[in-house]
Protein backbone atom coordinates (compact mmCIF):
# COMPACT_ATOMS: atom_id res chain seq x y z
CA UNK A 1 0.00 0.00 0.00
CA UNK A 2 1.00 3.64 -0.50
CA UNK A 3 0.38 6.27 1.14
CA UNK A 4 1.93 10.02 1.34
CA UNK A 5 3.72 11.30 3.61
CA UNK A 6 2.03 14.39 4.66
CA UNK A 7 -1.61 13.11 3.48
CA UNK A 8 -2.20 11.38 7.11
CA UNK A 9 -1.44 14.31 8.97
CA UNK A 10 -4.53 15.97 7.62
CA UNK A 11 -6.66 13.63 8.13
CA UNK A 12 -8.84 13.90 10.87
CA UNK A 13 -7.51 11.41 13.98
CA UNK A 14 -8.92 11.49 17.20
CA UNK A 15 -5.79 10.31 19.22
CA UNK A 16 -6.52 8.23 22.20
CA UNK A 17 -3.50 6.66 24.00
CA UNK A 18 -5.17 3.83 26.47
CA UNK A 19 -5.13 4.18 29.85
CA UNK A 20 -3.33 2.20 31.62
CA UNK A 21 -3.45 -0.10 34.97
CA UNK A 22 -1.13 0.20 37.64
CA UNK A 23 1.19 -2.70 37.23
CA UNK A 24 2.19 -4.35 40.41
CA UNK A 25 5.40 -4.37 41.22
CA UNK A 26 6.58 -0.82 39.27
CA UNK A 27 7.94 1.81 41.44
CA UNK A 28 6.01 4.17 39.19
CA UNK A 29 2.13 4.09 38.01
CA UNK A 30 1.72 3.63 34.03
CA UNK A 31 0.89 7.28 32.28
CA UNK A 32 -2.84 7.65 32.64
CA UNK A 33 -3.04 10.19 29.42
CA UNK A 34 -5.59 11.47 27.09
CA UNK A 35 -3.27 13.10 24.51
CA UNK A 36 -5.39 16.31 24.02
CA UNK A 37 -4.49 17.20 20.60
CA UNK A 38 -5.35 15.30 17.24
CA UNK A 39 -3.49 15.25 14.06
CA UNK A 40 -6.14 17.54 12.04
CA UNK A 41 -5.40 20.61 14.24
CA UNK A 42 -1.41 20.50 13.24
CA UNK A 43 -0.32 22.08 10.30
CA UNK A 44 1.27 20.63 7.58
CA UNK A 45 4.98 20.04 8.05
CA UNK A 46 6.51 22.98 5.64
CA UNK A 47 10.51 22.58 7.16
CA UNK A 48 10.52 23.54 10.71
CA UNK A 49 10.69 21.15 12.89
CA UNK A 50 8.09 21.35 15.44
CA UNK A 51 5.44 23.86 16.25
CA UNK A 52 4.01 25.03 19.18
CA UNK A 53 0.62 23.47 21.05
CA UNK A 54 -1.27 25.58 23.23
CA UNK A 55 0.62 28.71 23.74
CA UNK A 56 3.45 26.45 24.97
CA UNK A 57 1.26 25.91 27.83
CA UNK A 58 2.02 21.92 28.97
CA UNK A 59 -1.48 20.31 30.46
CA UNK A 60 0.17 18.69 33.13
CA UNK A 61 -2.62 18.75 36.50
CA UNK A 62 -1.75 20.02 39.80
CA UNK A 63 -1.39 16.01 41.30
CA UNK A 64 0.77 14.98 38.49
CA UNK A 65 3.62 17.68 39.13
CA UNK A 66 6.33 16.09 42.40
CA UNK A 67 9.12 17.13 43.46
CA UNK A 68 10.13 13.71 43.55
CA UNK A 69 11.95 11.90 40.69
CA UNK A 70 10.60 9.43 38.56
CA UNK A 71 10.27 8.23 35.30
CA UNK A 72 7.56 6.05 34.03
CA UNK A 73 6.69 4.52 30.07
CA UNK A 74 3.71 2.81 28.72
CA UNK A 75 3.37 -0.40 27.86
CA UNK A 76 3.57 -1.49 24.13
CA UNK A 77 0.26 -1.96 22.27
CA UNK A 78 -0.82 -4.62 20.28
CA UNK A 79 1.16 -3.09 17.42
CA UNK A 80 4.36 -3.31 19.15
CA UNK A 81 4.30 0.98 19.32
CA UNK A 82 5.10 2.55 22.19
CA UNK A 83 2.85 4.79 24.24
CA UNK A 84 3.03 7.59 26.44
CA UNK A 85 6.60 8.44 29.09
CA UNK A 86 6.10 10.60 31.47
CA UNK A 87 8.99 12.13 33.94
CA UNK A 88 9.79 14.10 36.46
CA UNK A 89 13.18 14.56 35.91
CA UNK A 90 16.19 15.31 38.51
CA UNK A 91 19.38 15.10 38.98
CA UNK A 92 19.41 12.01 40.74
CA UNK A 93 17.91 9.88 37.89
CA UNK A 94 20.66 11.43 35.28
CA UNK A 95 23.03 9.00 33.68
CA UNK A 96 26.43 9.05 35.04
CA UNK A 97 27.74 6.37 32.51
CA UNK A 98 27.92 6.96 28.93
CA UNK A 99 25.07 5.58 26.91
CA UNK A 100 25.10 2.10 26.22
CA UNK A 101 24.31 -0.14 23.09
CA UNK A 102 20.83 0.22 21.60
CA UNK A 103 21.22 -1.47 18.62
CA UNK A 104 18.69 -4.95 19.79
CA UNK A 105 15.99 -2.59 19.50
CA UNK A 106 13.60 -2.71 16.63
CA UNK A 107 10.97 -0.04 17.36
CA UNK A 108 7.60 -0.47 15.80
CA UNK A 109 8.56 0.56 11.69
CA UNK A 110 11.52 0.37 11.87
CA UNK A 111 13.25 -0.04 8.45
CA UNK A 112 17.27 0.62 7.89
CA UNK A 113 17.92 3.04 5.42
CA UNK A 114 20.42 5.99 3.79
CA UNK A 115 19.86 8.47 1.74
CA UNK A 116 22.67 11.05 1.00
CA UNK A 117 20.76 14.22 1.90
CA UNK A 118 20.28 13.05 5.26
CA UNK A 119 22.75 14.50 7.67
CA UNK A 120 24.48 10.76 8.76
CA UNK A 121 23.04 9.26 5.80
CA UNK A 122 20.43 6.87 8.01
CA UNK A 123 17.06 8.32 7.30
CA UNK A 124 15.88 6.80 10.94
CA UNK A 125 17.53 6.76 14.73
CA UNK A 126 15.97 4.82 17.96
CA UNK A 127 14.56 7.66 19.31
CA UNK A 128 14.34 8.11 22.93
CA UNK A 129 11.13 9.23 23.90
CA UNK A 130 12.69 10.64 27.25
CA UNK A 131 15.99 11.03 26.15
CA UNK A 132 19.09 8.94 27.57
CA UNK A 133 20.85 12.49 28.98
CA UNK A 134 17.52 12.94 30.89
CA UNK A 135 16.53 9.69 32.90
CA UNK A 136 19.67 7.34 31.90
CA UNK A 137 17.64 4.75 30.03
CA UNK A 138 18.94 2.20 27.63
CA UNK A 139 17.74 -0.03 25.48
CA UNK A 140 14.34 -0.09 26.67
CA UNK A 141 11.79 -0.80 24.39
CA UNK A 142 9.29 0.80 25.88
CA UNK A 143 11.47 4.07 25.31
CA UNK A 144 12.68 4.03 21.72
CA UNK A 145 10.72 4.81 18.55
CA UNK A 146 11.33 4.75 14.85
CA UNK A 147 12.12 8.56 14.32
CA UNK A 148 13.54 10.51 11.46
CA UNK A 149 17.28 12.09 11.78
CA UNK A 150 15.38 15.83 11.69
CA UNK A 151 13.29 14.93 14.07
CA UNK A 152 15.67 13.74 16.83
CA UNK A 153 18.48 16.25 16.35
CA UNK A 154 16.56 19.53 15.24
CA UNK A 155 13.22 18.94 16.56
CA UNK A 156 14.09 17.09 20.26
CA UNK A 157 17.77 17.86 21.06
CA UNK A 158 17.44 20.98 21.57
CA UNK A 159 14.51 21.02 23.76
CA UNK A 160 15.94 18.25 25.48
CA UNK A 161 19.50 19.95 26.11
CA UNK A 162 17.78 23.06 27.33
CA UNK A 163 15.82 20.44 29.54
CA UNK A 164 18.90 18.70 30.71
CA UNK A 165 21.33 22.31 30.83
CA UNK A 166 18.28 23.50 32.99
CA UNK A 167 18.51 20.23 35.55
CA UNK A 168 21.92 20.19 36.28
CA UNK A 169 22.40 24.38 36.54
CA UNK A 170 19.92 24.63 39.19
CA UNK A 171 18.90 21.08 40.50
CA UNK A 172 15.38 21.56 40.25
CA UNK A 173 13.20 18.87 38.71
CA UNK A 174 11.02 19.27 35.42
CA UNK A 175 7.68 17.94 34.71
CA UNK A 176 8.59 16.49 31.53
CA UNK A 177 6.44 13.63 28.84
CA UNK A 178 6.81 12.42 25.50
CA UNK A 179 3.54 11.51 23.28
CA UNK A 180 3.90 9.27 19.99
CA UNK A 181 1.20 10.44 18.06
CA UNK A 182 0.05 7.78 15.48
CA UNK A 183 -2.41 7.98 12.44
CA UNK A 184 -4.35 4.58 13.37
CA UNK A 185 -2.65 1.49 12.90
CA UNK A 186 0.48 3.23 11.74
CA UNK A 187 3.47 1.79 13.14
CA UNK A 188 5.51 5.17 12.60
CA UNK A 189 4.74 7.87 14.59
CA UNK A 190 3.37 10.94 12.76
CA UNK A 191 5.47 13.44 15.22
CA UNK A 192 5.34 13.47 19.06
CA UNK A 193 3.80 15.71 22.07
CA UNK A 194 6.31 17.42 24.10
CA UNK A 195 6.02 19.15 27.33
CA UNK A 196 8.03 20.21 30.02
CA UNK A 197 7.11 22.37 33.14
CA UNK A 198 9.56 23.58 35.96
CA UNK A 199 8.58 22.14 39.24
CA UNK A 200 10.36 24.17 41.84
CA UNK A 201 9.71 27.63 40.33
CA UNK A 202 6.39 27.22 38.74
CA UNK A 203 7.57 27.39 35.34
CA UNK A 204 10.21 30.11 35.28
CA UNK A 205 12.53 28.07 34.33
CA UNK A 206 11.38 25.66 31.37
CA UNK A 207 7.83 26.14 30.23
CA UNK A 208 6.56 24.42 26.86
CA UNK A 209 4.14 22.56 24.86
CA UNK A 210 5.54 21.53 21.33
CA UNK A 211 4.84 19.50 18.68
CA UNK A 212 7.88 17.77 16.78
CA UNK A 213 7.59 16.40 13.26
CA UNK A 214 8.53 12.96 12.43
CA UNK A 215 9.77 14.20 9.41
CA UNK A 216 13.06 14.54 6.57
CA UNK A 217 13.12 17.44 4.43
CA UNK A 218 13.16 15.63 0.35
CA UNK A 219 11.70 12.13 2.09
CA UNK A 220 8.25 10.44 1.48
CA UNK A 221 7.78 8.29 4.46
CA UNK A 222 4.87 5.65 4.32
CA UNK A 223 3.99 5.93 7.85
CA UNK A 224 1.64 2.57 8.11
CA UNK A 225 5.23 0.67 7.94
CA UNK A 226 8.37 3.65 7.82
CA UNK A 227 8.84 2.75 4.17
CA UNK A 228 10.26 5.65 1.92
CA UNK A 229 11.35 7.30 -0.77
CA UNK A 230 13.03 10.40 -2.34
CA UNK A 231 10.35 13.09 -2.74
CA UNK A 232 8.89 13.01 -6.14
CA UNK A 233 9.75 9.10 -6.56
CA UNK A 234 7.90 5.85 -6.08
CA UNK A 235 7.26 4.62 -2.57
CA UNK A 236 8.92 0.90 -2.54
CA UNK A 237 5.88 -2.20 -1.86
CA UNK A 238 5.41 -2.45 1.76
CA UNK A 239 7.49 -4.80 3.60
CA UNK A 240 6.58 -7.03 6.66
CA UNK A 241 6.40 -5.17 9.86
CA UNK A 242 8.09 -8.13 12.12
CA UNK A 243 11.42 -9.02 12.56
CA UNK A 244 12.58 -11.12 9.84
CA UNK A 245 15.94 -12.90 9.43
CA UNK A 246 17.83 -15.17 11.77
CA UNK A 247 18.71 -14.99 15.48
CA UNK A 248 22.34 -14.04 16.47
CA UNK A 249 24.54 -13.14 19.10
CA UNK A 250 25.94 -10.28 19.60
CA UNK A 251 28.81 -8.93 21.69
CA UNK A 252 28.20 -5.75 22.14
CA UNK A 253 31.51 -4.38 23.56
CA UNK A 254 33.68 -6.05 20.76
CA UNK A 255 30.74 -5.07 18.52
CA UNK A 256 30.74 -8.86 16.11
CA UNK A 257 28.27 -10.40 15.41
CA UNK A 258 28.00 -14.23 15.58
CA UNK A 259 25.57 -17.37 15.29
CA UNK A 260 24.07 -18.48 17.51
CA UNK A 261 25.84 -22.25 17.55
CA UNK A 262 29.23 -19.90 17.34
CA UNK A 263 32.04 -21.90 19.92
CA UNK A 264 33.00 -17.56 20.28
CA UNK A 265 29.46 -17.41 21.51
CA UNK A 266 30.18 -19.09 25.16
CA UNK A 267 33.65 -16.65 25.51
CA UNK A 268 31.48 -13.61 25.99
CA UNK A 269 30.79 -12.05 29.05
CA UNK A 270 27.39 -12.17 30.04
CA UNK A 271 27.28 -8.40 30.24
CA UNK A 272 28.25 -7.71 26.60
CA UNK A 273 26.21 -10.39 25.34
CA UNK A 274 22.98 -9.43 23.15
CA UNK A 275 20.51 -12.02 21.08
CA UNK A 276 19.05 -10.69 18.06
CA UNK A 277 16.73 -11.53 15.14
CA UNK A 278 17.30 -9.81 12.39
CA UNK A 279 18.94 -9.94 9.14
CA UNK A 280 22.88 -9.50 8.84
CA UNK A 281 22.39 -6.31 6.67
CA UNK A 282 20.54 -4.53 9.24
CA UNK A 283 23.13 -5.33 12.02
CA UNK A 284 26.19 -4.64 9.82
CA UNK A 285 24.43 -1.28 9.47
CA UNK A 286 24.55 -1.22 13.44
CA UNK A 287 28.07 -1.19 13.04
CA UNK A 288 28.97 -4.70 14.00
CA UNK A 289 31.45 -7.23 12.18
CA UNK A 290 30.60 -10.61 10.91
CA UNK A 291 32.79 -12.98 13.49
CA UNK A 292 35.72 -14.12 11.49
CA UNK A 293 34.97 -17.94 13.04
CA UNK A 294 31.14 -18.29 12.25
CA UNK A 295 31.18 -16.45 9.29
CA UNK A 296 34.37 -18.21 7.40
CA UNK A 297 34.40 -18.35 4.08
CA UNK A 298 30.78 -16.97 3.57
CA UNK A 299 29.55 -14.16 1.23
CA UNK A 300 28.54 -11.60 3.21
CA UNK A 301 26.10 -9.22 2.89
CA UNK A 302 26.50 -5.54 1.44
CA UNK A 303 25.98 -2.62 4.27
CA UNK A 304 22.70 -1.05 3.10
CA UNK A 305 22.33 0.52 -0.13
CA UNK A 306 22.57 4.48 -0.18
CA UNK A 307 19.55 6.04 -2.09
CA UNK A 308 21.11 8.68 -4.12
CA UNK A 309 18.72 11.29 -5.60
CA UNK A 310 18.62 11.02 -8.76
CA UNK A 311 19.19 14.06 -10.76
CA UNK A 312 22.28 14.71 -8.81
CA UNK A 313 25.09 15.48 -11.50
CA UNK A 314 28.02 13.60 -9.38
CA UNK A 315 26.60 10.64 -7.55
CA UNK A 316 28.44 10.70 -3.87
CA UNK A 317 30.00 6.92 -3.82
CA UNK A 318 27.26 4.40 -1.85
CA UNK A 319 27.91 1.78 0.21
CA UNK A 320 30.90 -0.53 -0.29
CA UNK A 321 30.78 -4.29 0.00
CA UNK A 322 32.08 -5.86 3.17
CA UNK A 323 35.32 -7.88 2.40
CA UNK A 324 34.19 -11.72 1.67
CA UNK A 325 37.30 -12.91 3.19
CA UNK A 326 38.27 -13.67 6.77
CA UNK A 327 39.10 -10.85 8.69
CA UNK A 328 39.78 -11.95 12.02
CA UNK A 329 42.95 -9.95 12.73
CA UNK A 330 41.71 -6.63 12.27
CA UNK A 331 44.05 -3.24 12.87
CA UNK A 332 43.90 -2.52 17.00
CA UNK A 333 43.46 0.89 18.26
CA UNK A 334 45.73 2.99 20.25
CA UNK A 335 46.81 1.99 23.74
CA UNK A 336 44.49 4.64 24.84
CA UNK A 337 41.51 3.26 22.75
CA UNK A 338 41.03 -0.01 24.89
CA UNK A 339 41.16 -3.24 22.79
CA UNK A 340 37.66 -5.10 22.55
CA UNK A 341 39.48 -8.19 21.12
CA UNK A 342 40.98 -11.65 22.94
CA UNK A 343 43.84 -11.19 22.13
CA UNK A 344 46.50 -8.52 20.65
CA UNK A 345 49.22 -9.76 18.74
CA UNK A 346 52.75 -8.09 17.85
CA UNK A 347 53.50 -8.78 14.10
CA UNK A 348 56.97 -7.91 14.19
CA UNK A 349 57.95 -9.99 17.49
CA UNK A 350 55.47 -12.64 16.61
CA UNK A 351 53.93 -12.51 20.19
CA UNK A 352 50.50 -13.32 21.35
CA UNK A 353 49.03 -11.15 24.53
CA UNK A 354 46.07 -11.41 26.06
CA UNK A 355 44.15 -7.69 25.61
CA UNK A 356 44.35 -6.78 29.14
CA UNK A 357 49.10 -7.40 29.36
CA UNK A 358 50.66 -4.78 30.21
CA UNK A 359 52.69 -5.36 27.44
CA UNK A 360 49.96 -4.29 24.69
CA UNK A 361 50.63 -0.27 25.39
CA UNK A 362 54.47 -1.02 24.46
CA UNK A 363 53.21 -2.28 20.53
CA UNK A 364 54.31 0.12 17.85
CA UNK A 365 50.90 0.79 16.28
CA UNK A 366 52.46 -0.40 13.10
CA UNK A 367 52.97 -3.94 14.38
CA UNK A 368 49.42 -4.07 16.65
CA UNK A 369 46.46 -6.48 15.65
CA UNK A 370 43.86 -7.34 17.57
CA UNK A 371 42.62 -11.03 17.23
CA UNK A 372 39.29 -13.05 18.17
CA UNK A 373 39.82 -16.68 17.81
CA UNK A 374 41.06 -19.36 19.35
CA UNK A 375 44.53 -18.88 20.76
CA UNK A 376 45.72 -22.78 19.64
CA UNK A 377 44.93 -21.37 15.87
CA UNK A 378 47.15 -18.37 16.49
CA UNK A 379 49.78 -20.64 18.07
CA UNK A 380 49.88 -22.92 14.59
CA UNK A 381 50.72 -19.75 12.81
CA UNK A 382 54.01 -19.11 14.62
CA UNK A 383 52.91 -16.72 17.72
CA UNK A 384 54.49 -17.57 20.97
CA UNK A 385 52.09 -16.37 24.01
CA UNK A 386 53.69 -13.73 25.83
CA UNK A 387 55.94 -15.03 28.93
CA UNK A 388 54.16 -11.86 30.89
CA UNK A 389 50.54 -12.72 30.66
CA UNK A 390 50.12 -16.41 29.94
CA UNK A 391 52.73 -17.07 32.76
CA UNK A 392 52.13 -20.33 34.54
CA UNK A 393 49.13 -20.93 31.92
CA UNK A 394 48.44 -24.43 30.37
CA UNK A 395 49.00 -23.43 26.94
CA UNK A 396 47.46 -24.91 24.06
CA UNK A 397 49.41 -27.39 21.93
CA UNK A 398 50.72 -26.73 18.56
CA UNK A 399 48.19 -27.90 15.79
CA UNK A 400 49.97 -27.24 12.54
CA UNK A 401 47.38 -28.56 10.40
CA UNK A 402 45.19 -25.92 11.43
CA UNK A 403 44.93 -23.51 7.93
CA UNK A 404 46.48 -20.04 8.40
CA UNK A 405 44.07 -17.81 9.28
CA UNK A 406 46.32 -14.53 9.82
CA UNK A 407 45.52 -12.26 6.83
CA UNK A 408 47.59 -8.78 6.46
CA UNK A 409 45.77 -5.53 8.20
CA UNK A 410 42.78 -4.98 5.23
CA UNK A 411 43.90 -2.70 3.05
CA UNK A 412 42.63 0.75 3.46
CA UNK A 413 38.71 1.61 2.43
CA UNK A 414 38.42 -2.41 1.79
CA UNK A 415 34.95 -2.43 2.85
CA UNK A 416 35.74 -0.56 6.48
CA UNK A 417 32.63 0.69 8.33
CA UNK A 418 33.82 3.78 9.73
CA UNK A 419 31.70 5.45 12.73
CA UNK A 420 30.82 9.07 12.57
CA UNK A 421 30.31 12.19 14.68
CA UNK A 422 28.46 14.45 12.77
CA UNK A 423 28.69 16.98 15.25
CA UNK A 424 32.57 16.75 15.75
CA UNK A 425 32.65 16.00 11.84
CA UNK A 426 35.39 13.42 13.24
CA UNK A 427 35.40 9.33 11.97
CA UNK A 428 36.37 6.51 14.48
CA UNK A 429 37.10 2.91 13.75
CA UNK A 430 33.96 0.84 15.10
CA UNK A 431 36.01 -0.24 17.95
CA UNK A 432 37.53 3.24 19.03
CA UNK A 433 36.15 4.07 22.90
CA UNK A 434 35.77 7.36 21.23
CA UNK A 435 33.04 5.76 18.96
CA UNK A 436 30.98 4.91 21.98
CA UNK A 437 31.03 8.15 23.52
CA UNK A 438 29.15 9.78 20.72
CA UNK A 439 25.61 10.71 21.49
CA UNK A 440 22.91 9.06 19.86
CA UNK A 441 21.97 11.61 18.03
CA UNK A 442 25.19 12.46 16.27
CA UNK A 443 26.40 9.02 15.30
CA UNK A 444 26.24 7.40 12.15
CA UNK A 445 28.18 4.49 9.93
CA UNK A 446 29.52 5.01 6.89
CA UNK A 447 30.91 2.70 4.21
CA UNK A 448 32.78 5.28 2.47
CA UNK A 449 36.33 5.26 1.92
CA UNK A 450 38.31 7.62 4.36
CA UNK A 451 39.66 9.79 1.11
CA UNK A 452 35.38 10.70 0.54
CA UNK A 453 34.92 10.97 4.43
CA UNK A 454 37.69 13.62 4.26
CA UNK A 455 36.26 15.29 1.31
CA UNK A 456 33.23 15.33 2.77
CA UNK A 457 34.36 17.58 5.79
CA UNK A 458 35.03 14.45 8.11
CA UNK A 459 38.64 14.34 9.89
CA UNK A 460 40.35 11.14 11.02
CA UNK A 461 39.96 10.57 15.25
CA UNK A 462 43.67 11.09 16.81
CA UNK A 463 43.23 7.87 18.74
CA UNK A 464 41.86 5.11 16.39
CA UNK A 465 43.55 6.69 13.74
CA UNK A 466 41.80 5.54 10.51
CA UNK B 1 26.91 51.38 25.98
CA UNK B 2 28.45 47.96 26.42
CA UNK B 3 26.21 45.04 25.92
CA UNK B 4 26.91 41.74 27.62
CA UNK B 5 24.84 38.65 26.06
CA UNK B 6 24.10 34.52 25.99
CA UNK B 7 23.32 33.68 22.89
CA UNK B 8 23.26 29.79 21.36
CA UNK B 9 25.17 28.57 18.25
CA UNK B 10 22.25 30.23 16.02
CA UNK B 11 22.14 33.67 17.92
CA UNK B 12 18.82 32.52 19.59
CA UNK B 13 18.28 34.59 23.10
CA UNK B 14 14.96 33.27 24.50
CA UNK B 15 12.08 30.73 23.85
CA UNK B 16 8.54 31.46 25.36
CA UNK B 17 9.66 34.52 27.22
CA UNK B 18 12.67 32.59 29.34
CA UNK B 19 15.84 32.04 28.74
CA UNK B 20 17.50 29.63 26.75
CA UNK B 21 19.53 28.42 29.29
CA UNK B 22 22.07 30.01 32.54
CA UNK B 23 25.25 29.06 34.06
CA UNK B 24 26.75 30.39 36.79
CA UNK B 25 30.15 30.40 35.28
CA UNK B 26 29.22 33.45 33.48
CA UNK B 27 27.96 35.36 36.63
CA UNK B 28 31.73 34.31 38.02
CA UNK B 29 33.20 35.46 35.00
CA UNK B 30 31.33 38.81 34.81
CA UNK B 31 32.63 39.24 38.45
CA UNK B 32 36.19 38.91 37.43
CA UNK B 33 36.33 40.52 34.08
CA UNK B 34 34.36 44.16 35.44
CA UNK B 35 34.17 43.52 39.10
CA UNK B 36 33.90 47.65 40.11
CA UNK B 37 31.32 48.24 37.58
CA UNK B 38 27.60 48.64 38.16
CA UNK B 39 25.47 46.68 36.04
CA UNK B 40 22.20 47.49 34.29
CA UNK B 41 19.11 44.73 33.64
CA UNK B 42 15.58 44.38 33.69
CA UNK B 43 14.01 42.69 36.65
CA UNK B 44 13.74 39.85 34.85
CA UNK B 45 17.62 38.74 35.32
CA UNK B 46 17.43 39.29 38.79
CA UNK B 47 17.47 35.43 40.15
CA UNK B 48 20.94 35.09 38.33
CA UNK B 49 22.83 37.63 40.49
CA UNK B 50 21.28 37.26 43.32
CA UNK B 51 24.21 36.42 46.54
CA UNK B 52 26.30 37.38 44.14
CA UNK B 53 28.78 40.20 44.20
CA UNK B 54 28.02 42.24 41.18
CA UNK B 55 26.23 45.54 41.82
CA UNK B 56 23.29 45.33 39.73
CA UNK B 57 20.40 48.02 38.90
CA UNK B 58 17.12 46.84 38.05
CA UNK B 59 14.91 48.51 35.57
CA UNK B 60 12.39 47.97 32.86
CA UNK B 61 13.94 50.74 30.37
CA UNK B 62 17.47 50.34 31.53
CA UNK B 63 18.53 50.57 27.44
CA UNK B 64 17.22 53.78 27.11
CA UNK B 65 18.72 54.92 30.13
CA UNK B 66 22.17 53.54 29.44
CA UNK B 67 25.09 55.83 29.14
CA UNK B 68 28.33 55.61 27.21
CA UNK B 69 30.33 53.57 30.10
CA UNK B 70 27.02 51.32 31.26
CA UNK B 71 27.33 47.54 30.99
CA UNK B 72 24.15 46.38 30.20
CA UNK B 73 23.19 42.63 30.92
CA UNK B 74 20.58 41.72 27.98
CA UNK B 75 17.95 38.65 27.77
CA UNK B 76 15.15 39.25 26.00
CA UNK B 77 15.50 42.50 24.56
CA UNK B 78 16.21 43.36 20.26
CA UNK B 79 19.41 45.49 20.16
CA UNK B 80 19.01 47.42 16.66
CA UNK B 81 17.17 50.47 18.30
CA UNK B 82 20.02 51.15 20.53
CA UNK B 83 23.01 49.85 17.55
CA UNK B 84 24.60 53.81 17.70
CA UNK B 85 24.58 53.98 21.42
CA UNK B 86 26.67 50.23 21.76
CA UNK B 87 30.27 50.01 21.61
CA UNK B 88 30.92 46.98 22.83
CA UNK B 89 29.15 43.72 22.46
CA UNK B 90 30.30 40.45 25.08
CA UNK B 91 28.72 37.39 24.12
CA UNK B 92 29.07 34.32 26.13
CA UNK B 93 27.92 31.52 23.86
CA UNK B 94 26.87 28.19 24.64
CA UNK B 95 28.00 25.09 23.28
CA UNK B 96 24.55 24.30 20.91
CA UNK B 97 21.48 25.26 19.56
CA UNK B 98 18.41 25.05 21.99
CA UNK B 99 15.07 26.23 20.65
CA UNK B 100 14.37 30.30 20.11
CA UNK B 101 11.62 32.92 19.35
CA UNK B 102 13.90 35.71 20.11
CA UNK B 103 17.13 36.20 18.40
CA UNK B 104 19.67 38.55 18.27
CA UNK B 105 18.93 41.45 15.92
CA UNK B 106 22.09 42.83 15.86
CA UNK B 107 24.76 42.21 13.17
CA UNK B 108 27.94 41.34 14.74
CA UNK B 109 29.77 40.58 11.33
CA UNK B 110 29.79 44.54 11.36
CA UNK B 111 31.53 44.64 14.55
CA UNK B 112 35.37 43.89 14.99
CA UNK B 113 35.37 40.45 16.94
CA UNK B 114 38.83 41.93 19.20
CA UNK B 115 38.94 38.46 21.21
CA UNK B 116 37.50 34.98 21.82
CA UNK B 117 38.29 32.70 24.70
CA UNK B 118 36.72 29.44 26.25
CA UNK B 119 35.45 29.36 29.69
CA UNK B 120 34.18 25.96 31.40
CA UNK B 121 30.87 26.30 32.54
CA UNK B 122 28.84 24.47 35.53
CA UNK B 123 26.59 23.13 33.52
CA UNK B 124 27.71 23.91 30.09
CA UNK B 125 30.93 21.94 29.26
CA UNK B 126 32.04 24.83 27.54
CA UNK B 127 31.15 28.21 26.85
CA UNK B 128 32.76 30.94 24.12
CA UNK B 129 33.62 34.42 25.81
CA UNK B 130 33.50 36.83 22.43
CA UNK B 131 34.34 40.22 22.90
CA UNK B 132 33.15 42.81 19.63
CA UNK B 133 33.52 46.37 19.27
CA UNK B 134 32.65 48.90 17.19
Amino acid sequence: MRKNAYKGILRLLAVTVAVFTLLAGCSAPRPSYNVPITLDNIPPFAGEPYVVINDNQPYFTEDEITRTSYESYSPMDHLGRCGVAIASIGIDIMPTEDRGNIGSVKPSGWQSVKYDIVDGKYLYNRCHLIAFMLAGENANEENLITGTRFMNTQGMLPFEDMVHDYVIETENHVMYRVSPIFDGNNLVASGCLMEAYSVEDNGDGICFCIYVYNAQPGITINYADGTSCLNGQALPSSTPSTAVGETYVLNTSSKRVHKSTCSQVGRIDEENKAEITGTLEDIIADGYTPCGTCFKDEALPSATPVVTPTPTATPKPTATPKPTATPVVTPAPTPEGGVTADYVLNTSSKRVHKSSCSQVDRINEENRAEYDGELADIIAQGYVPCGTCFKDEDLPSTTPTVTPIVTPTPAPDSGTTYVLNTDSMKFHYPSCYQADRIKEENKATSTSSRQELIESGYSACGVCKP
Amino acid sequence: MNIIICLDTKNGMAFNRRRQSRDRCVIADMEKSIPNAEILASSYSKPLFEGGNLKVKYSDNYLDTATDEDYCFVEREQLCPYKDKISTVTVYRWDKAYPADVTLDLPLDSMKAVSTAELEGYSHKKIIKEIYTK
